[in-house]
């Protein structure tokens, strides 16, 4: 490709200099990049920086406090009961719907994959419940899980018999709101299940055609084929689901609180006993409840730092195991 | 060969031709300035018919005050809290701002207002306006907020309701021992065939009564309500008062705490008593153009009382103005506080909203208010006002009703429940 | 075999032969199946959802939940429209979730393409870096970020909601390159050959070939834009450049309570802009790439 410019070179020095720099893949490269990159020193670099800063001082919401030290992380571990508990809801909450949304989505594209009647209805059924807007989706989830016989899902049960259930406010069974948050997603899998379509549709329709006149079964051009050609999509969800389930704020918040105020005010955003208390309605709660800016930061910084790993984890292993379409691997 | 160039340039130019649009539009939108001064002004937005008057009402100001011009914006409640502590946060907040007192407390304790009684003819306007309501907002020796207006809340009910149980229709304004209140208002909740409620006598879950039980009996459960220091509910009085909150779940007199909570018996406002599966819910003068325009068969009294010859006790807000201090114009903002607290301010004010805070306009007001019916337990009611819990220590609230929920709820008697609540409140403000 | 090519190959099934009733057996029918549970569940909130918005506000709280409203209000949504600017709001929306598919779907798309197809020093910690902006959470960079506009004087404008599209979305350009390097590189290389330059080869031959990806990022853009609430309440403040999720909230009246009925008309109503353009964008998904045409 530099070779082919080269030729049209200018005679001025400076210009074939000039030239020779945006010549070679490194300057091509930082020329398509340039735009994201701008707009990360501009406003992405400083607020990253003074969250790393903050998370080392008291910090409040309105005031820039004293350095610290350690101290915010250490009272994290061992001095802050409820963040124990953020701990092992995030742990049960992340381990269970990760494989879910993963899992479901891809099986819905793979379904979806193929042509029959009724298929583009389902791809908007799946997705409507994405498109609505917050205040909507407040409501209409907090009435399919409301107590008492108000509840749709209540409803549902009732109709095989079950007593309805406390979903959100459970005195005794503090699980029951957990699991009404983890059943939410099954509402949500319209996005990655459209991201793992468009992958599918990505692969070369006479991969499969070369592979069936060698006799491949179902199963082995699933194995060989879509999954090795999904690989890169593959990753792409996997991680954000990461980030989406170990991020997950909306949800959380919207049961943990009542709906009389509209979002702001009334109720701990973190439910009833810390029942939904999750990493981000936490961190929530410490910045803008507590007005704990640095304590809140530190919070912050550790649940960076646990999905970065993840994330550099999943496309690290993705390596050994994914084809490119440019048979590179330099990235993974 | 020569359109291949011309592309090889084109991702950098591209990218220089981003940078100088982000140039050119940050030098635009500076070279905004105002003449006369322009003042930003935030506060919730009501019913359309209510934001209407608010504007209105705003535009009297700048009628008399040609030099300020008032640039509004009313906000939905829970998004406006959000953009008042961001902005505030960000140094940046409306040059007046419309506060609740459930929710100022953290803008009090941070010193982000300006101490109004350090402005000029402060003593006259603080003249003009009910002191106690004042006190709401003094946090620290320093008044931080101006109030305009009293949440003035009431006992509502649905006659209706009332009629088809048999059951007697209020006093407007003579309250009821508890004893006798929890004999007559029984009857109201109605059963399913299966057992279930069809309808509770009352929804408490915009009153919040247990603190009015508790000083009904002669106890409180702070030192003080405005910035407490110490929990002081685990006295007899105080635990007299949890049995009553008791009572009232026990006799099936009110839902389940879970379930009010949860606002399956709507939110314990005038749209509890909209459903018809509720008979008693908080109304104040915000709900009365509903109750008219709906044709909403209610009527109000006032809270029931420990014993005959007591003064029906309201815990309320009061709403009021401040004026941040990264303010520009502090004196124009304080034209404006000048301005709504005089009595002919007030009283338009009180067209669209609460009852005013100036004191003059307050006894006048409930002349003149719509319906008439509704006035007399309004009045009555407020003649027994006391500011609710203003603290920022936001866990304390939180903690003593989860107490008093496992309390309802039987997993504590009411003294484990006075002491718990002592015992955890205290350590939260850091009392012990 | 010859039933799984029919399967496998979104281009050349004629769909209308579904209609046969012969043809609902084995997989198939176990399919449908599965669709239709699971279609049922997905659905139950909206149909509910369609009900309240439908209703009277006594009718909304009626226990057991009635699904056929009794009287229908229609007037719920001539109310929504007319006394609370619903289309105010949604032509704001619009034209900002518009500008943001336009400029995001350009810009995501072109830094991707410079992250997939070229090998330079510092992309793959460029590359992490671009993930992580994705993982601090918003909450407590939000602030600062507001100062950071505070500072250039551009509150109170839309430009803190507009500039920052200008540099793309980290999600948009991690899904587009993930999808390129999926996009095998022997059309580019054919493309090279005919003399193309790095910025003909992503306009005419990367982007063509990327239509279902396209859609999708467009959608999610169009999504993310219509759907921001904090953006827009934050930044601006007159009442003619309100949004639709600002609109949604006035139906939540402190004192007078929530008006549900009204607030699901709403919501039905913003349900549609999203929703055509989803149905739309669809038409050019299933247009998958075919390698072949390339060589």
């Amino acid at each position: 490709m530099a070779d082919m410019t080269m030729r049209s070179a200018a005679p001025l020095t400076w210009t074939t200099r000039l030239r020779c720099l945006f010549n070679n893949d490194t300057a091509r490269g930082y020329a398509f990049i340039t735009p994201w990159l701008v707009g990360f020193l501009l406003f992405g670099l400083t607020p990253m920086l003074l969250t790393f800063y903050n998370s080392f001082t008291d910090s409040t919401l309105f005031k820039t406090g004293e350095w610290i030290g350690f101290k915010n992380y250490e009272r994290l571990f061992t001095k802050d009961p409820t963040f124990q508990i953020v701990l092992n809801n995030m742990a049960l909450y992340v381990a269970v719907s990760i494989p879910l949304v993963i899992g479901l989505s891809l099986f819905f594209a793979l379904l979806l994959r193929e042509q029959f009647v009724g298929n583009r209805v389902f791809r908007t059924i799946i997705y409507v419940p994405s498109l609505l807007v917050g205040a909507a989706s407040a409501v209409l989830f907090r009435q399919l899980f409301s107590g008492g016989q108000l509840g749709l899902i209540n409803q549902l049960l009732g109709l095989v018999g079950i007593a309805p259930l406390n979903w959100l406010n459970d005195s005794d069974r503090l699980w029951l709101a957990m699991a009404a948050l983890i059943a939410t997603n099954v509402w949500f899998l319209g996005g990655t299940t459209i991201i793992f379509l468009a992958g599918l549709h990505a692969i070369p329709q006479d991969y499969y055609e070369a592979a069936r006149i060698d006799g491949a079964g179902s199963w082995k051009l699933f194995t060989r084929i879509t999954l090795p050609l999904l690989s890169p999509t593959l990753v792409f969800n996997t991680i954000m689901v990461i980030i989406g389930q170990l991020q997950a704020f909306d949800m959380p918040l919207i049961f943990a609180r009542g709906m009389a105020n509209g979002f702001s005010s009334g109720g701990s955003p973190l439910g009833y006993k810390n029942s939904l208390a999750m990493f981000l309605t936490y961190i929530y709660e410490r910045a803008f409840v507590k007005s704990e800016m640095g304590y809140a930061s530190a919070v912050a910084v550790l649940v960076f730092l646990l999905t970065l790993a993840l994330a550099l984890f999943v496309l690290f292993t993705a390596r050994r195991f994914t084809y490119f379409g440019d048979q590179e691997r330099a990235t993974r | 060969m020569s359109h291949y160039r011309l592309s090889a340039r084109r991702g950098a130019m591209l990218a220089f031709a981003l940078l100088l649009i982000v140039v050119a539009l940050g030098g635009a939108a500076r070279t905004l300035a105002q003449e006369p001064v322009t003042l930003t002004y935030g506060w919730w937005s009501g019913t359309p018919e209510a934001n209407e008057q608010h504007l209105a009402w705003l535009a009297e100001f700048e009628a008399a005050h040609p030099t300020i011009k008032i640039e509004a914006e009313l906000l939905p409640w829970g998004a406006y809290w959000e953009k008042v502590q961001t902005t505030l946060a960000g140094g940046n907040a409306y040059d007046i701002i419309g506060l609740t007192s459930g929710l100022t407390a953290q803008y009090m304790a941070n010193d982000l207002l300006v101490d109004l009684s350090t402005l000029d003819g402060y003593a006259d306007v603080a003249a003009r306006v009910n002191p106690d309501v004042l006190s709401i907002f003094n946090w620290d020796g320093k008044q931080y907020v101006m109030p305009v207006g009293v949440a003035a809340r009431s006992m509502g009910y649905r006659t209706d309701l009332f009629e088809a149980a048999g059951v007697e229709l209020f006093d407007p304004t003579e309250p009821l021992p508890f004893d006798e209140f929890v004999a007559r208002v029984k009857p109201l909740t109605v059963f399913n065939d299966d057992g279930s409620v069809k309808q509770y006598a009352w929804n408490p879950n915009a009153s919040e009564p247990w603190h009015m039980f508790v000083a009904n009996r002669g106890g409180s459960f702070f030192d003080s309500y405005v910035n407490p220091t110490r929990v002081t509910i685990n006295t007899p009085e105080g635990i007299a008062g949890l049995r009553d909150l008791l009572t009232l779940v026990e006799e099936q007199i009110v839902p389940p705490w879970a379930e009010w909570e949860d606002n399956q018996w709507g939110e314990g406002t005038v749209v509890s008593l909209q459903t018809g599966t509720v008979a008693m819910a908080d109304i104040g003068p915000w709900s009365f153009a509903t109750i008219v325009g709906e044709n909403l068969p209610v009527a109000n009294t006032v809270y029931p009382v420990a014993e005959a010859g007591q003064t029906s006790l309201l815990y309320s807000g009061a709403n009021g103005f401040a004026i941040p201090n990264t303010s520009a114009h502090v004196a124009e903002a304080w034209e404006f506080l000048k301005w709504m607290t005089t009595k002919e301010a007030q009283l338009a004010y009180a067209k669209w909203s609460d009852i005013p805070a100036n004191t003059e306009a307050f006894s006048e007001v409930f002349t003149t208010l719509e319906p008439q019916a509704l006035v007399g337990a309004t009045e009555a009611q407020l003649a027994g006002f006391r500011p609710n819990l203003l603290t920022d220590n936001t866990d304390l609230d939180t903690t003593l009703k989860q107490i008093m929920r496992d309390m309802t709820e039987g997993r504590l008697t009411p003294e484990e429940a006075a002491a718990q609540m002592e015992a955890q409140g205290n350590a939260l403000l850091g009392a012990e | 075999m010859a039933q799984m090519s029919a399967r496998m190959s979104p281009v050349s099934a004629p769909s209308l032969r579904g209609w046969r009733i012969p043809r609902l057996k084995g997989r198939r029918l176990t399919a449908y199946i599965i669709l239709f549970a699971f279609s049922f569940l997905l659905i139950l909130p909206f149909a509910w959802l369609i009900s309240a918005s439908l209703k009277s506000e006594a009718d909304y709280f009626a226990v057991p939940t009635t699904w056929i409203p009794n009287p229908i209000m229609w007037q719920n949504y001539a109310d929504v429209l007319n006394e609370y600017n619903m289309l105010t709001y949604i032509g704001n929306s619009l034209w900002l979730a518009v500008y943001s598919v336009v400029v995001n779907v350009f810009v995501s798309s072109l830094v991707a393409y410079g992250f997939a197809r070229f090998r330079f020093r510092g992309r793959n910690i460029l590359f992490v870096v671009l993930l992580a902006t994705m993982m601090l959470p918003t909450q407590v960079t939000a602030i600062s970020l507001y100062r950071t506009f505070r500072n250039l004087g551009w509150i109170g404008s839309f430009l803190p909601i507009l500039v920052p599209r200008l540099f793309g979305s980290a999600f948009d350009i991690f899904l587009f390159r993930q999808y390129f390097l999926g996009l095998p590189r022997e059309i580019d290389e054919a493309a090279k050959l005919d003399g193309c330059g790095a910025w003909r080869i992503y306009w005419n031959i990367i982007l063509p070939q990327s239509a279902p990806i396209l859609v999708v990022v467009s959608i999610t853009t169009f999504l993310y834009s219509w759907r921001d609430l904090w953006n827009p309440l934050i930044y601006l403040s007159s009442e003619g450049t309100r949004t639709v999720p600002l609109g949604l909230l006035l139906f939540f009246v402190p004192g007078r309570g929530t008006l549900f009925p009204l607030l699901m008309a709403a919501a039905v109503i913003a349900l549609i802009p999203p929703v055509v353009l989803y149905v739309v964008g669809q038409r050019y998904f299933d247009r998958g790439i075919v390698v072949a045409e390339v060589r």
